[in-house]
């Protein structure tokens, strides 16, 4: 864990590259997900606010392909779990769709039922990927998560009893098919195991995250934990089992004034694989970020124990709005509200190509790493 | 702070103050609320507006808190005086919906030890989750009585997809000050929360629940 961290000091700027066509109008990156492949080169799927999506290469983010369809803004992409060619993707515009990356064509179309028609919010697949779960937002208290089987378009049920806000984040435990955690607007987290017969039964812990969950995901060794980031910036884990809090962050100024030069406006994301990690369950390695787009690694364990591990500086000019941490390849990809991709890697760049030029007119920018620092072996034992 | 003339803004506290006392005495206490319109922003796409705070007074001091506790927490409550409830009394609600629900709906909000919350679902079932009032948690080091009002001073506020947002900040029983204090934490902490602060916002008002509102930026 130490000799990680001490690698993501030398956390910067590998690549970037951007969604949008046209520079006057700007779009904003909504979600990233990046493929399950075997391959060097899995492809990224980046959510612009346009309600399109850009299929683009991971090592040099050109953009391969765009897919339209969704008649309004993307809420989550998700890359299918076991057939990496599938996308599914959901929107405001009431709708889920399949997508084949070869063909960037639509391949199934779920449909919300007629009877309860509101905006999906959230989605996620399970490792299988046969089974899609879908949140919606809240219209009379009542908010559902609608689950499908992916082989047919006709919905296999909803639970309606456990959120009353908006379904803001549908994570399954990663590796499983019956581990779902649910994050809404209410403050709640919920976890699930799907393998119950009845919600009630199903429903297996409730935190109280007292606010706006924005983003919820398992973390931690075994993904046993479950961690919550709400709007106004608080952050908590929780153990997925016992319901134990392990750490909390009430307000962002516990974390502000420990930083060394920039100021800290938004907690953005943590990076799941280093936060309650094993024999350190209190500690949390966070992603956080300025309005002005610059962003801060940062470790902290406790109650006002916070360093800045790294800063993310010359990627993005506007608040980031997502990440997504590989921590094999150890590379964290941003997507921000400037329509940059920005993709952030610990290796040095010699094996990734340098300066590509890109076709694609707009604010194309390719960089490469800017500092260089001798390599350490990611010695797995400490973590 | 500093887009807010201070002398106007006590000014119009005042002026609140005043209509609900003299001009126009209602039968019940007025709630304060502060309202506020944004600009620049984009509920398709933008980041959403949402959260809770905690005020430094009060706003709803009739709010109803239920302790759900352990063997500690319902003796605090029962010195204190404070509705309490411990697992035998949950589990004799036998996870009846009917029952849950109108314990839901007899308090405005739940806190319970850190020990029992977890077994809350497997008791209640997802009663307290749909009626919106899941308890917070509670330890031992943590007083009852300060949690308590902690837990009445919190506020919720969400915006949807009018670019308007309600957020009660008192009740007309305060002193001038004290709504002074709230009306300046909420505006700081809502416009810390837009990412282009001041520029987001394109006005605020506050009023009291029947009174004329007062434009204060």
């Amino acid at each position: 864990m130490p000799h990680l961290l001490k690698d993501l000091e030398n956390l910067s700027l590998a690549q970037k590259s951007s969604v949008n066509a046209k520079p006057t109008d700007v779009d904003y990156v909504v979600d990233i997900s990046v493929q399950a492949s075997r391959d060097s080169n899995p492809l990224i799927a980046a959510a612009s606010s346009n309600s399109s999506i850009c299929l683009m290469s991971k090592a040099n983010l050109q953009l391969i392909s765009t897919i339209q369809g969704h008649t309004d803004t993307i809420t989550k992409v998700q890359f299918c779990k076991s057939n990496s060619h599938i996308l599914y993707s959901s929107s405001k515009d009431k709708t889920l769709r399949c997508w084949d990356t070869r063909s960037s064509k639509q391949a199934q179309f779920f449909q919300t039922p007629v009877s309860i028609n509101v905006e999906l919010l959230s989605m996620d697949v399970s490792q299988s990927g046969r089974l899609l779960c879908a949140g919606t937002e809240s219209t009379k208290k009542e908010s559902y998560l609608l689950f499908w089987d992916n082989r047919q378009p006709i919905g296999l049920g909803c639970y309606c009893e456990c959120h009353q806000g908006d379904i803001t984040q549908l994570s399954f435990q990663s590796g499983s098919d019956k581990n779902l955690a649910s994050g809404s607007s209410d403050g709640l987290v919920c976890t699930f195991d799907l393998s119950e017969q009845c919600e009630d039964d199903s429903l297996q812990t409730t935190s109280n995250a007292e606010s706006d969950v924005a983003r919820v995901s398992w973390c931690g060794e075994d993904n046993s934990c479950v961690y919550a980031v709400t709007t106004d910036n608080m952050f908590h884990v929780w153990d997925s089992l016992e319901g134990d809090s392990l750490s909390s962050i009430q307000s962002l100024e516990e974390v502000q004034g420990s930083t060394k030069n920039s100021s800290v406006d938004y907690i953005l994301d943590c990076l799941p694989s280093l936060t309650a990690a094993a024999g350190d369950r209190s500690s949390a390695v966070l992603l956080t970020g300025t309005y002005s787009g610059s962003a801060d690694v940062l470790w902290h364990r406790e109650e006002n124990n916070t360093n800045t591990v790294c800063s993310l500086s010359g990627g993005h000019s506007a608040p980031l709005r997502c990440s997504h941490w590989d921590a094999e390849t150890r590379t964290l990809l941003t997507g921000a509200e400037d329509s940059v991709v920005c993709l952030w890697s610990i290796e040095q760049s010699e094996t990734s190509p340098v300066n590509i030029k890109t076709k694609h007119q707009g604010k194309m920018k390719s960089r490469t790493s800017l500092s260089s620092s001798e390599k350490r072996p990611y010695d797995k034992s400490k973590r | 702070m500093s887009k807010i003339n201070r002398d106007s803004l006590r000014e119009s506290i005042d002026n609140i103050l005043k209509f609900s006392h003299e001009t126009k005495k209602r039968k019940f206490t007025e709630s304060v609320e502060l309202q506020i319109a944004l600009k620049n922003y984009d509920p398709q796409k933008d980041k959403r507006f949402a959260g809770t705070i905690k005020l430094k007074h009060i706003p709803k001091p009739k709010m109803k808190v239920c302790v759900l506790g352990d063997q500690v927490h319902c003796d605090q409550a029962k010195a204190n005086d404070i509705p309490h409830m411990d697992l035998d009394g949950l589990k004799k609600l036998n996870k009846d919906k009917k029952l849950v629900k109108k314990l839901a709906k007899k308090y405005d909000a739940f806190l319970a030890s850190e020990s029992l919350i977890r077994q809350i679902p497997r008791v209640l079932g997802p009663g307290l989750n749909k009626a919106g009032k899941f308890p917070a948690p509670v330890t031992h080091n943590d007083a009852l009585t300060t949690r308590i009002e902690e837990t009445k001073a919190t506020i919720k506020f969400q915006m949807k997809k009018v670019l308007v947002l309600n957020v009660c900040v008192g009740h007309v029983s305060m002193s001038a000050e004290e709504l002074y204090q709230n009306i300046t934490l909420a505006i700081n902490f809502l416009v810390s929360l837009l990412k282009k602060n001041w520029q987001n916002v394109r006005a605020l008002y506050i009023k009291s629940t029947m009174g004329p509102s007062e434009k204060i930026f």
